[in-house]
């Protein structure tokens, strides 16, 4: 559990004198209650104000427990006792009811294009509307970005932007999708959810961007209306999963079966980090599983590791690793293959995996040419599997 | 030449000195490429250090309980031989069984590894200091405690010169520590042949002899690179004055670690195009241009796609030149470039020439060092060397997704600190946040420029890059840092102050309890002490805080030259040494004196704000600046030496209490120095208000001596 329980009980104290005060817009950061360090002044100094009303959701999945709320969104199942949050930031137990209080306050709204995410095999081309709540329920090393995961949304300057306004401002720049992404939606279900479906009512897309640590009945219930999904595979190691990312390897692979099942697409990351997961003999294991399990027609993304958070002292990844995982991942029969982050490459193209002809020729986030029609390869017809249009 | 006992003893003393001084630069050096290089973390390590070997010489007391008081004294000699190898070793294998790889080392885990760390080393090397004492008191060796703290301070100042100036360049950290190992040796064998010549005392020396076999056989240089790298391919590990430099291969890869820190990687085309195209856009015809540091990553060959006249490279540490030289292709075939292994701010400051484009690739400000590249009187004297309409790009290392509210901070003192010297300053998000400032105008829509000129990038390109976007994220930014007005200056350090508390914000520093519990041994100690010793702490205190303010006022002044930090410690050393040394008044030391000297003290801290003040605007005067910095150390040096003689001579608890306080007191105070004042009153105070401070303590201090009983 995270401490710091009487700022919390503070907080929400404070928070609740503060219906209807906090206008639209940003509003300010939590603190830290400590004397020293609002000595050396760590935050604003400014008690958080959230409008309980607005921000603050019941949330979906829980049950009473004699030892507290029990969140049942994610595998981490947090029992959460009275004024006490949640491992992802997120949820607060407030007179035994369990509470999101990231609902419709994104503190990252970007609009990047899909191909960032990364999906190649979704609306190639087209610009998806990014966004965030603080929060996450895993806590890796190294953390692109640790500034919002390893915090919740009472700490961090949110955006006021219900689920109405997302899909209205996804509508108005031109985004084909709306990505929820950055942090990791788990922690911010219930806002996901609720976007999504406005969403899909008025024609556009909805995209996970997500650590696929997650129980099965709410993931099933989201891929109602979620389109597509970039998993990040950490590893395939459960000692790995637990000491890089505090969390498990079996709940993700569940996901993943989950989200083909349900018809969701999938693209798939596996960020190779020197010293961590590196291993080749890993990475074939876990192409081998992903074959095995019917992932074959699924892009799979090798990322290269930058030194970042806490994992500073380990040099980026050699290029030549990302080629040899993808060369393996090939080999084990994975028909769509890509390396990520490393500009200049030709693994960034799609490759008809029968006639090997180049089918969508990418540079950068764009695409040059695409040869796929119908979805199918103009040269030999083979099925290339994707969201197309 | 040792036939006298006396003699033998003071040589151990010295040696004492000698092996302390240079074990203690040797470990801060590893320390610093295992941890985070922050002056917190550096203020820390130095403090526990100077609290144990405190506690070290307050145990030091209690050696008159023991019986075979010569033996003691052998051993002791023998195991300072052989500590400071097995101390520095137990860094990395402590490292390497308790700290994930390649995890940053957290504060929590600095405050109380160190300080198991240092603990056999420090508090013996401070026991021992006592001891002599005694035993050369025991020889009826007049006004002992100034003298023998007068040869410690001779040991240190030779060791400091021998180490800085010769034995660093010459080998590795280990072999380094062999020699000290084999002088402790002959110190040992010195005192069995004039103490203990008899079978137990040469049997003693024999075990040691044997042990150093085995310490000088093996090689720990190697096992320590074994133990950070484990297989990877090491093809440099050198010490350079301006820290570790190692550098691995991994498949076709080579990665640069500067301190522990992977800096540069090749096959890094995003970082080396954005640092230079977003700058090098901005200008219609950029021909002269100058790169201070990070130029070795490939960096010149960027530039070089603008048909430009001249690149000049600044870089502090010939090493990574010599080694960027032999493993890459970056720095040749460009006749162009001009390397310059300089102190970039001091080749701004004087070169005569002038430059279209400045590419600045200065890590974020976390030390005052590294802030010196962030603040208005560098982008003033920068300004200058600049033809009109130049462009500067500078950058913060934060992710553009979101800001925390440090990292808020930090942009917004850099914006709003480049704006006072620059009519325009724009903020392009990238990998990293690119600050790019002029007088001439800036466009934000990167694309729209790169179709203007004809460059074949693999990153910088219409492909990846999309102006609105660029635009879009860089408002998001904007919006957040545009009515924080910040700005950072050379003695006020705001930036390095933000990007402390951005750290201790990462690492999820939000307990004090450590930090009190670091307090607690100085809080007991003022209440405690007595006013001879309440001195002594307020003036080893004062002394370590003018040390750390008048080498960062001089890298600020004049620029990081190695020779002449250590001349600064070596100047200040001798100053301590002759005060200790010498009573030149030829006064009899009463109580008054003692007062009048701590409002000495306190009036020369004042001092030397006024002349910082004085001496900071006239950046002209350089030649003037080598003797004023000479004389304000000698006289820091002087005034506390001084005081420990006359504290020493005052004190009449019995002669082994006496040394055994005063030198703990001084410790203690010098420790709460090195981590309060470098830590954190200089970031949030600036140097010449923490002089001030420094100033009224001594005054309190100095009144409350004359007053207590
Ligand atoms: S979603 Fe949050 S509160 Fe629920 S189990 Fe996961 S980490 Fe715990």
């Amino acid at each position: 559990m995270v401490s710091g329980k009487i700022t919390k009980r503070d907080f929400l104290k404070k928070a609740s004198m503060c219906i209807g005060a906090a206008g639209c817009g940003i509003y300010s950061p939590g603190i830290f209650p400590n004397t020293f360090t609002n000595l050396i002044g760590i935050g604003n100094g400014h008690l958080p104000e959230i409008d309980l009303n607005k921000w603050t959701i019941e949330a979906k999945y829980y049950v009473p427990t004699p030892k507290g709320l029990k969140c049942l969104l994610c595998p981490n199942e947090c029992k959460i006792k009275t004024d006490e949050f949640g491992e992802c930031h997120t949820r607060v137990n407030l007179d035994n009811r369990l509470y999101c209080i990231a609902y419709g306050n994104p503190c990252a709204v970007h609009i990047d294009p899909i191909e960032k995410k990364p999906l190649f095999h979704y609306l190639p081309g087209s610009r998806s509307y990014s966004i965030a709540t603080a929060g996450c329920n895993l806590a890796c090393l190294n953390c692109q970005n640790w500034e919002i995961s390893q915090t919740g949304p009472d700490k961090t300057r949110n955006h006021d932007l219900m689920p109405d306004k997302v899909v209205e401002e996804a509508i108005k720049s031109d985004c084909k999708s709306i990505a929820y992404t950055y942090s990791d939606p788990v922690a911010f279900y219930e806002y996901a959810y609720d976007t999504a479906k406005i969403a899909r009512e008025n024609g556009i897309g909805n995209v996970l961007v997500s650590a696929g640590y997650i129980l099965e009945e709410p993931l099933k219930e989201w891929c109602k209306y979620m389109d597509a999904a970039n998993i990040d595979l950490k590893s395939f190691s459960n000692e790995i999963y637990e000491m890089l990312n505090a969390g498990k390897l079996e709940p993700v692979l569940n996901t993943l079966k989950t989200l083909a099942d349900e018809g969701v697409w999938l693209e798939i990351t596996n960020l190779v980090i020197p010293d961590w997961t590196d291993d080749m003999d890993m990475i074939k294991k876990m192409c081998n599983w992903l074959v095995e399990n019917n992932f074959e027609n699924y892009p799979l993304h090798f990322s290269r590791f930058h030194p970042l958070y806490k994992l500073t002292h380990l040099p980026a990844t050699p290029v030549q690793v990302l080629e040899n995982a993808r060369k393996i991942a090939i080999s084990e029969g994975l028909k769509f293959v890509y390396i990520g982050n490393v500009p200049g490459l030709e693994s960034i193209n799609t490759y008809c995996p029968e006639c090997k002809t180049k089918i969508i020729e990418r540079k950068g986030f764009n695409i040059l040419n695409n040869k796929i029609e119908d979805s199918k390869c103009s040269n030999c017809g083979t099925f290339i599997a994707g969201r197309w249009k | 030449m040792f036939g006298q006992k006396k003699d033998s003893i003071k040589f151990s003393v010295f040696i004492l000195g000698f092996s302390a001084f240079i074990t203690q630069i040797i470990l801060l050096r590893e320390f610093l490429t295992v941890l985070y290089g922050n002056e917190l973390v550096i203020g820390v390590v130095l403090s526990n250090w100077m609290i144990l070997t405190a506690t070290g010489a307050f145990l030091g007391k209690y050696f008159k309980r023991f019986s075979g008081k010569k033996m003691l004294i052998i051993v002791s000699q023998l195991l300072l031989a052989f500590l400071p190898m097995v101390t520095t070793y137990s860094i990395y294998y402590l490292k390497s069984s308790f700290i994930l790889p390649g995890q940053m080392v957290g504060l929590y885990e600095t405050i109380f590894g160190s300080l198991l760390i240092l603990t056999p080393f420090c508090l013996l090397s401070g026991f021992l200091f006592i001891v002599f004492c005694v035993q050369l008191a025991g020889l009826k060796y007049s006004n002992i405690i100034g003298k023998t703290y007068a040869i410690e301070a001779f040991g240190s100042v030779v060791g400091g010169l021998v180490f800085n100036f010769i034995l660093l360049f010459l080998f590795k950290t280990f072999v380094n520590l062999k020699i000290i190992m084999l002088l402790n040796l002959i110190a040992a064998t010195i005192l069995v042949f004039n103490y203990k010549k008899n079978l137990a005392g040469f049997s003693v020396l024999g075990a040691g002899f044997l042990m150093a076999v085995f310490f000088l056989i093996k090689n720990f240089d190697s096992a320590v690179i074994q133990l950070q790298y484990q297989d990877k391919e090491v093809l440099v590990s050198e010490n350079t004055p301006y820290g570790n430099l190692v550098i691995t291969k991994t498949d076709n890869q080579f990665n640069f670690y500067e301190n522990g820190i992977p800096y540069f990687s090749t096959e890094d085309k995003i970082n080396v195009e954005e640092s230079v195209h977003y700058a090098m856009l901005q200008h219609s015809d950029p021909k002269n241009i100058l790169v201070v540091s990070g130029g070795y990553s490939g960096i010149p060959a960027e530039i070089n796609k603008y048909q430009v006249s001249a690149i000049d490279y600044v870089e502090l540490n010939p090493a990574v030149i010599n080694a960027a030289l032999q493993f890459t292709s970056n720095l040749s075939m460009i006749p162009q470039l001009n390397v310059i292994n300089r102190d970039g701010r001091q080749y701004i400051r004087q070169t005569d020439k002038k430059y279209d484009v400045v590419l600045l690739n200065i890590p974020d400000p976390v030390t005052v060092e590294l802030n010196r590249y962030y603040t208005v009187e560098f982008f003033e004297e920068l300004k200058k060397k600049m033809n009109e309409y130049g462009v500067v790009s500078t950058y913060l290392l934060n992710s553009n997704n979101y800001l925390t509210e440090e990292a808020v901070k930090t942009h917004a003192t850099l914006f709003s600190t480049l704006q006072l010297i620059f009519q325009h300053v724009i903020l392009i998000p990238g990998e990293r946040n690119y600050f790019i400032a002029s007088d001439g105008q800036l466009k934000r829509t990167i694309v729209e420029l790169l179709e203007l000129k004809n460059l074949e990038n693999s990153y910088v390109n219409e492909y990846y890059l999309n102006d609105e976007l660029i635009i879009s994220r860089s408002d998001f930014i904007m919006n957040d840092i545009r009515d924080q007005v910040r700005i950072n200056y050379d003695f006020q350090p705001v930036s390095q102050f933000l990007q402390l508390k951005y750290w201790l914000n990462k690492i999820k520093f939000i307990n004090s309890w450590p930090l009190i519990f670091l307090l607690l041994p100085f809080i007991i100690f003022i209440f405690r002490a007595n006013k001879i010793n309440l001195g002594l702490f307020s003036t080893g205190f004062t002394a370590t805080s003018l040390e750390i303010i008048l080498i960062i006022a001089f890298q600020i002044i004049y620029g990081n030259v190695y020779q002449m930090i250590g001349m600064i410690i070596t100047i200040f050393m001798i100053g301590l040494a002759t005060g200790a040394n010498y009573n030149f008044f030829k006064i009899r030391v009463d109580i008054k004196i003692y007062s009048l000297i701590q409002y000495v003290i306190g009036i020369f801290s004042i001092l030397v704000s006024i002349v910082l003040y004085l001496v900071n605007p006239k950046l002209g005067s350089i030649i003037l600046i080598y003797p004023i910095f000479a004389v304000l150390l000698f006289v820091s040096g002087t005034l506390t030496g001084m005081q420990y003689s006359f504290a020493t001579q005052l004190l009449n608890q019995g002669f082994l209490l006496n040394a055994s306080k005063s030198y703990a007191s001084d410790l203690f105070g010098s420790a709460l120095g090195a981590l309060a004042v470098a830590a954190f009153l200089i970031p949030a105070l600036g140097i010449l208000k923490v002089c001030l401070i420094l100033g009224i303590v001594n005054f309190i201090v100095g009144l409350s001596i004359l007053l207590r009983k």
